[in-house]
């Protein structure tokens, strides 16, 4: 993951995000009542602990991940106007899709 | 002192008890939520007392294992899912279920609303944000179109969140980042925005809460619901949806930092202290829950090929994790698209998945499922690098769990 990002991923310990996030965002606004103006930074970098778990990219895949990755885009680009023709052969050959 | 953080999702609902100065964990309480049974296929709507209920009970078992005095949590925040409609009468009751952000009911109701905007160029000029078939937008111009007698009734419109806020504090308001998937706010000047109002309803203004910078506290819990639980004095702050929510729980308020989330979908965002909009309208160009902005990518097909792919083979997530190993970066040149789903970024959605590049020498078991597991994040990727192209500078990526 980290080398076709190329960047690092890190996880965090405390895995529910957005209910941690929600009981943060009390914090910060607890403290901005009494009157004290601390940084959203200050505040995360304070209370967030991140986790062992981390992936670093190998400099060494970089130029091989940006290969695959035009591949990958050239390859859906191109094939863009068959995916409409070949969903109605299928929806009047076989079953309806249903998907968005 | 401790504060009280709650997730309203569409699963369940999550309180966590921290601790103000260490950021520890000391109580955690999970309470599952019913959909409405019965609906046509695309419809998903939730009753908001379900939420209600949940969260009392989350908020219980959270007091109870964390054994300290409630009186000692002096604030708390809330977390909820994005779009989704809820419709008040005059009492602040609701009228029906809420229509959720994953309804796909509303199609006909968003074109309409772009076509009355100009078309999608010109609604992306206007409100600097795309209109998807999710935001709460069109879901209000389906009850007008389809439940006028409800529709009668609706005196304010709230989303999740705020209804939550509501109940909790007596106050109806409604925060800038949650407020920013409503299809209804240019996301720029943060006002609501005219012209897609009166696309749907000249008189919708009265019906919409007051906007307000999500620094802004909503109020204080009410004694009769504090009392319920043995708080004394416990503050609410704005709260917002859950991306906007989950970006501050990953410490992602500044810029360079992202929050990549992967589950069914796979959402990455990154805080920007300006707006950040895409003209060709892939990036969904939300704000944030802090002040600032939170620009968005969200692809459909995450976990979905694995999991059918596991199922295929009887393997579990350790097995899986065996044959990826077993292959090399790039699986041997057999490439993956992964659109079993059809795909929203890229906007495929016709689209579906394919194998491309087998030979005699790829074909096997570790490669097909390592190039499944390159291919969903080469995906991600395409649209991680039109948010690049847009100006973010992304320096980490903080992963967070499936959601």
């Amino acid at each position: 993951m980290a080398n076709i990002f190329q960047l690092p991923v890190v996880t965090l310990e405390e895995p529910e995000s957005a209910a941690y996030g929600a009981a943060l965002q009390a914090i910060w606004t607890y403290k901005k009542e009494k009157g004290e103006n601390i940084s959203w930074n200050d505040l995360v970098n304070k209370l967030i602990r991140k986790s062992p778990m981390a992936a670093f990219p190998d400099p060494n895949l970089a130029n091989f991940y940006r290969e695959l990755q035009n591949q990958f885009d050239s390859l859906w680009r191109r094939l863009s106007l068959e995916f409409p023709k070949h969903r109605q052969f299928i929806d009047s050959h076989f079953f309806k899709v249903t998907s968005e | 002192m401790y504060s009280l953080g709650i997730d309203s999702g569409t699963q369940g609902t999550k309180a966590l008890i921290i601790e103000m100065d260490s950021g520890q964990v000391i109580g955690r309480g999970y309470e599952h939520h019913q959909m409405v049974a019965g609906l046509k296929p695309g419809e998903s709507e939730q009753s908001p007392e379900t939420w209600i209920k949940a969260m009392e009970v989350a908020i219980t078992k959270a007091l109870n294992s964390a054994k300290i005095k409630p009186s000692e949590i002096v604030c708390l925040g809330v977390s909820g899912q994005q779009h989704g409609f809820v419709p008040l009468n005059k009492n602040f009751c609701p009228i029906r279920p809420a229509k959720l952000w994953n309804d796909t009911s509303t199609v006909e109701e968003t074109e309409e609303i772009i076509n009355a905007l100009g078309g999608k160029k010109s609604f992306i000029e206007k409100l600097g944000i795309s209109l998807a078939v999710g935001y709460t937008a069109s879901k209000i111009l389906w009850l007008k179109k389809h439940e006028l007698r409800n529709y009668e009734k609706l005196k304010l419109i709230l989303l999740p969140h705020n209804y939550l806020n509501l109940y909790l504090t007596g106050q109806p308001q409604m925060e800038y980042g949650d407020a920013s998937g409503t299809g209804l706010m240019d996301i720029r000047t943060r006002n609501w925005q005219e012209d897609v109002l009166k696309a749907i309803d000249p008189t919708l203004k009265e019906k919409l809460p007051p906007l307000s910078h999500p620094q802004e506290a909503v109020g204080y819990v009410k004694k009769e619901i504090a009392e319920k639980f043995g708080f004394k004095k416990v503050l609410v702050s704005s709260g917002g949806g859950d991306n906007m929510m989950a970006a501050i729980g990953t410490g992602n308020v500044s810029e360079g930092r992202c929050t990549l989330s992967l589950g069914t979908s796979g959402t990455i965002f990154s805080y920007s202290s300006s707006p950040v909009i895409d003209p060709e309208g892939e990036i969904a160009a939300f704000c944030d829950s802090t002040g600032g902005w939170l620009p968005l990518l969200c692809t459909m097909n995450v976990t979905n090929t694995t999991e059918l792919f596991k199922g295929l083979f009887d393997l579990d997530n350790e097995d899986l994790e065996n044959l990826i190993k077993a292959s090399q970066p790039g699986a041997d040149g057999l490439i993956f698209l992964p659109f079993i789903d059809g795909e929203r970024v890229p906007v495929l959605p016709q689209a579906s998945a394919v194998f491309f590049g087998l030979n005699r020498h790829n074909f096997n078991q570790s490669n097909i499922a390592r190039a499944i597991i390159e291919g969903t994040i080469l995906n991600l990727n395409y649209g991680f690098s039109r948010m690049k192209s847009l100006g973010l500078k992304p320096k980490e990526i903080r992963a967070t769990g499936c959601r």
